[in-house]
């Protein structure tokens, strides 16, 4: 990149963040049990993926994602990568995301996963490792569209003198799968649990861009299998998809959690009779367990018999023998994931804990080896951050890509990158205090 | 894909009141400024006078608590500030109907309060900022949004605030006839927007031959009329 594009990028800085403040670019937290929002904080240098690499990544990132929709398909119809021996059963029935009342629902287009975010890292050899899939509500796409374009305003310069994809059609990919699964059956709906979900400037902004209707709990009704838009004299307007961010437990309690309040009574029955269609499918859970993380590029080979182009990190699940040994004798070495967590929550470090600690982490899993899984610690390439005075130090970082599959499988020319907080730090999640940048994928 | 033009019972209501709310900001901070005006003189009645329109009293002992106070004071429901969180509470659920940058205008307002708030401000010269912004608001409601049901619910609930604050501060009638007709000018497309017993009451009551805000049950009875006519 050009220093002067280099100088333009660290000057705006300030600025940037002041837009974003702007706009109300901000996240909630809970601290305590009481609700904050705060700003997310942009930190103007980007991180640069060479158009090789992102040839790479795409290619790879749609080959997992198509995986992981036909495995969740078969997990729901046939079990055949069960009944083959690939998947244990276990794996499958004790996730939590697996959903027994979604059995033999026919998504149109057979898409579960319209909208996944995988998580990646890069590390000091340049070889890319995925951590996680996020198949359920993946969020965090609106922080770098709302960046891009803030950034493209305020230093033209940097856009000008390098080659960098445009990503600010992501709500176009996401309108056209919205398009592609409703089928004209109706409106298109975005459903938030409202304002004090944390990622409420997120339902907000893509419900703005996309020109879907942003949808409350109350908002929705069912009638005879039919999903309403209820107007203020009670007129009636049918929807055709929903793509909801309220978590599968919560969205119909004549299904699920009966105390929900954030769901839409009666929306399974619609969903199974091929009414409205849910973005992203109910009981995708499943499939980005932290468990079953394990068996992705097998899923690759079974389903589409390819080879998998991008790698897991070198994960241990403690139901294999041979796992559960070298976890046990390596433990200070490692990072334990609890498989039933997320956002950050749940992972510890080997290297941190006191001898105690690792005798009761030991203790945990042996008693339940289910719920662990093990990896190497992936010394991950860090990333200059400035702070507000323009100094830079480095943190650790990774990326989120996002995946939207409606009739075709695309993968976003951008994506989420966030780093750590603190130089020491290995978490990267906003709800633990981090920040974001803008990523720039080359054209050349 | 075929943006809905339905709108909600809760919508309909957050768009009403985004609309009274950000019209009370401006209206408070243009009376404000004539009372810190009277206030040069030292007449601590001017202040209380004030306060006693908004059917507030007592809670401010000194000139210079009741500046900090009708400024920051967040437990002070009649405060910029709390007027101002209100009106975001509102237009922060509305962003995909008013865009982004409509509240964006709000944002700015709040990140300037909260600024001057910090610096104890009690110059409100400084709070012209707010004025400006709350003008832009309006104009990027008029100029930017497209879908009338929703121009139709914030106008409509502007120029209720807009009537309640002239009839508390007792001004004249042409200014209420006005707004009066605009409300129902903007309601006319939607017909059970408007109580129809209080309708009939506000268009007997406010007639130039009957209007007499210095008169109170007259006062009490047209600001209870007129914040009943709207039914969302």
């Amino acid at each position: 990149m050009a220093d002067v594009s280099i100088n333009a990028l660290v000057d705006s800085r300030n600025s940037v963040n002041k837009w974003m403040e702007r706009f109300g670019v901000r996240f909630g937290v809970y601290k305590k049990g009481v609700f904050r929002e705060q700003l997310f904080p942009f930190d103007s240098v980007p991180r640069i993926i060479s158009k090789k690499d992102w040839d790479y990544l795409e290619k790879g990132l749609r080959q997992r994602v198509q995986a992981l929709n036909m495995f969740l398909w078969d997990i729901y119809h046939d079990k055949k990568i069960i009944a083959d021996g690939v998947v244990p059963t276990e794996f499958v029935y004790a996730s939590k995301g697996y959903m027994p009342e979604c059995e033999g629902i026919d998504p149109t287009l057979k898409v579960y996963a319209h909208i996944a975010g995988i998580d990646l890292v890069e590390g000091k050899n340049g070889q890319w490792y995925v951590l996680e899939d996020n198949l359920r509500i993946p969020s965090g796409a609106s922080y770098p569209m709302i960046a891009r374009t803030v950034t493209r305003k305020v230093t033209p310069e940097a856009f000008a003198d390098n080659a960098v994809a445009d990503n600010r059609d992501y709500a176009d990919m996401l309108r056209q799968m919205m398009e592609d699964v409703n089928e004209d059956r109706g409106i298109a709906v975005i459903l938030t649990p409202g304002r004090y979900n944390s990622a409420f400037f997120e339902h907000s902004y893509l419900a703005e861009k996309t020109g879907a209707t942003l949808a409350y709990p109350g908002d929705l009704i069912v009638e005879d299998n039919i999903v309403y838009y209820e107007g203020l004299y009670h007129e009636k307007q049918r929807v055709g998809s929903i793509y909801r961010r309220v978590s599968d437990e919560y969205m119909d309690p004549l299904t699920f959690e009966p105390e929900s309040l954030l769901g839409i009574p009666g929306v399974m029955e619609a969903y199974k009779a091929g009414n409205v269609a849910l973005i992203n499918a109910i009981g995708n859970g499943v499939a980005d367990d932290k468990g079953i993380y394990y068996f992705v590029p097998k899923m690759v080979k079974y389903y589409l018999n390819e080879e998998p182009i991008l790698q897991n990190a070198p994960t241990y699940l403690p139901y294999y023998k041979e796992d559960y040994d070298y976890i046990l004798a390596n433990i200070e070495k490692l990072v334990i994931k609890d498989v039933a967590e997320a956002g950050g929550y749940g992972v510890v470090f080997g290297n941190e804990l006191t001898p105690e600690k690792l005798e009761e982490l030991k203790a945990l899993i042996i008693s339940e080896p289910r719920r662990w899984i093990a990896q190497e610690v992936i010394d991950f390439k860090d990333l200059e951050v400035l702070d507000s005075e323009g100094n830079g130090s480095m943190r650790k970082a990774d990326l989120r890509a996002f995946v939207v599959s409606g009739k075709e499988t695309r993968v976003w020319a951008s994506g989420l990158t966030r780093y750590a907080s603190n130089p020491n730090s290995f978490v990267v999640n906003s709800s633990q205090g981090g920040g974001f940048k803008d990523t720039w994928v080359m054209n050349k | 894909m075929v943006r809905s033009n339905t709108i909600s019972a809760m919508k309909a209501n957050r768009l009403f009141w985004l609309g009274r709310y950000e019209e009370r900001v401006y209206m408070t901070l243009h009376l404000l400024r004539q009372c810190y005006d009277k206030m040069i003189d030292g007449n601590t009645a001017d202040y209380e006078e004030f306060w006693s329109r908004l059917d507030c009293s007592g809670a401010y002992s000194t000139p210079e608590d009741f500046r900090m106070g009708m400024l920051y004071d967040e437990h002070n429901p009649n405060s910029i500030m709390s007027e101002m969180n209100y009106a975001k509470d509102n237009a922060i659920l509305l962003r995909e109907d008013i865009t982004s940058e409509t509240l964006s205008f709000i944002e700015m307002s709040i990140a300037h309060m909260k600024a001057c708030k910090d610096k104890s401000e009690t110059n409100i010269t400084a709070l012209q900022p707010i004025t400006d912004w709350g003008l832009a608001f309006w104009g990027s409601v008029f100029q930017r949004l497209h879908n009338q049901k929703i121009i139709d619910l914030i106008v409509i609930g502007r120029n209720i605030e807009y009537i309640d604050m002239l009839i508390r501060f007792d001004y004249p009638f042409e200014r209420i006839r006005h707004a009066y007709e605009e409300i129902k000018s903007y309601g006319k497309d939607m017909t059970r927007i408007f109580d129809t017993m209080i309708e009939a009451q506000l268009d007997s009551l406010f007639t130039s031959e009957n209007y007499d805000p210095l008169n109170m049950d007259y006062k009490n009875k047209v600001l209870k009329y007129i914040n009943q006519l709207v039914i969302v």
